[in-house]
């Protein structure tokens, strides 16, 4: 009995030093999703590491060293991240919303500049990014709250550390070296619509499909570049249906492009130029092609810019159809800026600005529309691109543009004395809402970064889909399968790309000792009580007898 | 948490026990195979317990949250059967009351510590994570040994010939209790939604206020 009291006050102790209640689980395993690591030409880019063992910090601890940082979206910035390298930390964690639209935009901005800072080095420390749940906010947290006691006095601390610190170990369970994989296949897909006459020259539309950021697994590339597949299929569409009766079919041949690859120094439009122009024995790409037109990131802003790599000379198919562009931009949307940018062809930079330049670089003209006017703009490789940064509105309205402007390039509808506000596309064959809308969320339903492509069933479900859409509205449509020459690949890429991570409780060791210690005492007690039972009992039961009384 | 995390509650659990052997002078008696006696007994009780649950009792098909209070009770009568061991542990054993009570206890308590709670220990205190959960079961266990003596020593009183008729009542009370506090604590968890260290007050309490009146008896 006394025993039982003697629990009872070591159990109310033990309870009041441990202040507040746990909800979180002691271990807990998530699946967390590492950098981006490929070797692009000569150069190395990403974080070469994949496996964590180490003990979780915040951000805003001054020691780093051999610990895994936790960051939220809000502390990624260039700055700690540069820290953490220098301090040689082991890992850093990035906790990543469900919902991205309820980051702050400044908060987003800085992310994205970080994001794309990192990834132009290489570095040896494990980045991966996860996302965001209860156990692991509850974990920063604490993390958080740890590192905002360390200012406190060093007796506090020593007292802490004995007796409440929870410190959190993070594992990476796969011991497997890291294998670099060249065998990826990239899919460029191509489908006409023919003209009216035989050697009719060709317009070529085209757009990368596939999307890139800080880990790909969570890189979902709404605006760079959904934005510009759904446009084209939009436009396969609508020109189908000119095309499908011969008193309305134009005097050109609409050539579509889908490549992959583009994130990537346009790798799959390098390919499949090669293909059209080496190795096939007749394509369009041949002959007379007017101009090429490249879409990229098309899906927000009030901007529009015409990307070239060397001034359009004056009556040149490609002149009069800008000509078109702005015309149609100036009579139907004046707010719209419109610009041309010409940055010429550096054949010694590492990366390649625009898909135009791939084109240029075999003598066939082409521009790119973009509403970005930098190359580098860190919109075009973020895992911030999602459905939250396009404008629905406005990517239908680039949409119009280019349709209307193609139409009235190809039915010469200016000379033919037409007035500049005349709506071609319109009623039923105007861009459909519903049609954008469902392409968009079908197209960032999935990752597409290059390496999961030829994977994931998902991911090569979505490009069959893409091949499937072409054969409903387009003729010829041949799907390219690139893969490299082993011996001299143009890119490699690296597995353990997403990965299983345990966060295990963990109590530091002097915690151990202070917890035998009190069992010591407590088993202390015992023995005393058992041993005198008698004489505690008779003394027990003489205070009762006495309170009776 | 590591190996000494699991000696820490190994010791916390088996101690206690050890000390009560030493200190209630059964080692003078030889009454170690006595109470290894004890403990096959409770094994065989389980074994026929576990064996009359599954047979004639229903899985319980309700929703997770709700609780089967009646199945519950029903099964919670069937820790009688621990009762009767107990009682033929002590009838099996000549000698004075005390001796009989610590014998049977003894051997329950620890059959009971080593069947039920060795291996969560060793399995789960070696882990590299950290929970509380085995310092309570350690707990657990020594509330539980306090709860076995107490009850030994209520049906020890129960069976005696020689008991005063107003002693009777609260004997057999006390000895509903003892059965029933497995269910009732298990009620108070529904009820109450305790949390583990309350839940191990409430044991703690009830045992002690049992073996009091055990005692005062």
């Amino acid at each position: 009995m006394l025993q039982s009291t003697a629990a009872i006050a070591l159990l109310l102790c033990v309870q009041s030093l441990h202040g507040s209640a746990l909800p979180a689980v002691s271990s807990y395993e998530f699946t967390a999703y590492r950098m981006q690591q490929y070797n692009l030409g000569q150069h190395k880019y990403g974080c070469r590491g994949a496996i964590v063992v180490a003990e979780a910090r915040s951000a805003e601890e001054p020691s780093l060293t051999r610990r895994c940082v936790i960051m939220k979206v809000e502390d990624f910035t260039t700055e700690k991240y540069s820290e953490a390298q220098r301090q040689n930390a082991a890992a850093i964690l990035i906790l990543l919303p469900q919902n991205i639209s309820s980051i702050p935009h400044n908060a987003v901005e800085s992310f994205m500049v970080s994001e794309s800072e990192t990834l132009l080095k290489e570095t040896l420390m494990p980045v991966y990014v996860a996302p965001e749940d209860e156990q692991l906010l509850c974990m920063y947290e604490e993390v958080k709250q740890a590192a905002a006691t360390r200012t406190s006095s060093i007796f506090v601390r020593v007292l802490r550390s004995m007796v409440t610190a929870t410190a959190f170990q993070i594992l990476v369970i796969n011991n497997a070296p890291i294998k670099a994989t060249t065998d990826n296949a990239i899919i460029t897909l191509e489908g006409v619509l023919l003209g009216a006459v035989e050697d009719a020259p060709t317009i070529v539309i085209a757009a990368h499909y596939d999307s890139y950021g800080l880990a790909p697994w969570l890189s979902y590339g709404a605006d760079s570049n959904a934005g510009g597949v759904t446009i084209l299929i939009e436009l396969a569409r609508l020109f189908q249906k000119l095309y499908s009766s011969p008193r309305t079919r134009p005097q050109f041949n609409l050539m579509f492009s889908l490549t992959g690859g583009g994130k990537y120094n346009f790798l799959g439009t390098k390919r499949w130029i090669e293909e059209n122009l080496d190795h096939a024995e007749s394509s369009l790409l041949h002959d007379n092609v007017a101009f090429v037109l490249c879409l990229d990131t098309l899906a927000n802003g009030d901007e529009l810019y015409m990307h070239v790599s060397r001034p359009p000379k004056p009556d040149t198919p490609m002149q009069s159809f800008i000509q078109q562009l702005e015309e149609v931009v100036s009579s139907r949307f004046p707010w719209v800026k419109v610009g041309l940018v010409h940055k010429k062809i550096n054949l010694v930079e590492s990366t390649v600005a625009w898909e135009h330049e791939r084109y240029s670089l075999r003598r066939i003209l082409g521009f790119t529309l973009s509403h970005l006017e930098d190359p580098k703009s860190e919109l075009r490789g973020s895992m911030l691109d999602t459905m939250s940064k396009v404008d629905f509105r406005k990517l239908k309205r680039n949409g119009i543009i280019i349709a209307e402007a193609l139409a009235r390039y190809m039915y010469n509808l200016s000379d033919k004395g037409s007035p500049k506000d005349v709506q071609v596309f319109k009623g039923q064959l105007d861009i459909q809402d519903s049609r954008i809308s469902s392409l968009m969320s079908f197209l960032t339903s999935v990752p597409r970064a290059t390496q999961l492509l030829d994977k994931e069933p998902s991911h090569i479900l979505l490009v069959n889909s893409l091949e499937h859409e072409f054969k409903r509205y387009l003729q010829q449509v041949h799907r390219h399968t690139f893969r490299q020459d082993k011996r001299d690949p143009d890119i490699t890429f690296f597995d353990q790309m997403s990965q299983p991570i345990v966060m295990y409780r963990v109590k530091p060791a002097a915690f151990d000792l202070f917890l035998g210690g009190c069992i010591a005492a407590y088993l202390g007690i015992v023995y005393y009580a058992i041993q005198n039972f008698g004489f505690l009992y008779t003394k027990l039961k003489a205070a009762v007898k006495t309170k009776h009384h | 948490m590591t190996l000494f995390h699991f000696g820490n509650c190994f010791a916390l659990a088996y101690f206690p026990y050890f000390i009560t052997y030493k200190c209630s002078g059964l080692s003078e008696y030889n009454a170690f195979w006595r109470c290894v006696q004890a403990g096959a007994m409770y094994l065989f009780v389980q074994l026929c317990k576990m064996l009359f649950l599954a047979t004639f009792f229903p899985t319980w098909e309700g929703g997770v949250g709700a609780y089967d209070f009646v199945g519950e009770f029903m099964k919670a009568t069937v820790d009688l059967a621990d009762l009767l061991g107990l009682h033929l542990v002590m009838s099996r054993n000549a000698g004075k009351g005390e001796y009989k009570i610590m014998v049977a206890a003894m051997g329950w308590a620890t059959a009971e510590l080593v069947m039920s709670r060795c291996l969560p220990l060793w399995v789960g205190a070696r882990g590299i994570e950290f929970d509380w959960k085995y310092i309570q079961m350690s707990f657990d266990s020594n509330i539980s040994l306090v709860h076995y003596i107490a009850t030994a020593s209520v049906v020890w009183m129960f069976t005696r010939y020689d008991l005063p008729k107003s002693f009777r009542l609260p004997v057999t009370v006390l000895l509903a209790l003892c059965v029933y506090k497995a269910f009732l604590m298990e009620l108070f968890v529904h009820v109450f939604l305790l949390g583990s260290w309350t839940v191990l007050l409430v044991k703690a309490v009830l045992t002690g206020a049992i073996s009091l009146n055990a005692v005062h008896s």
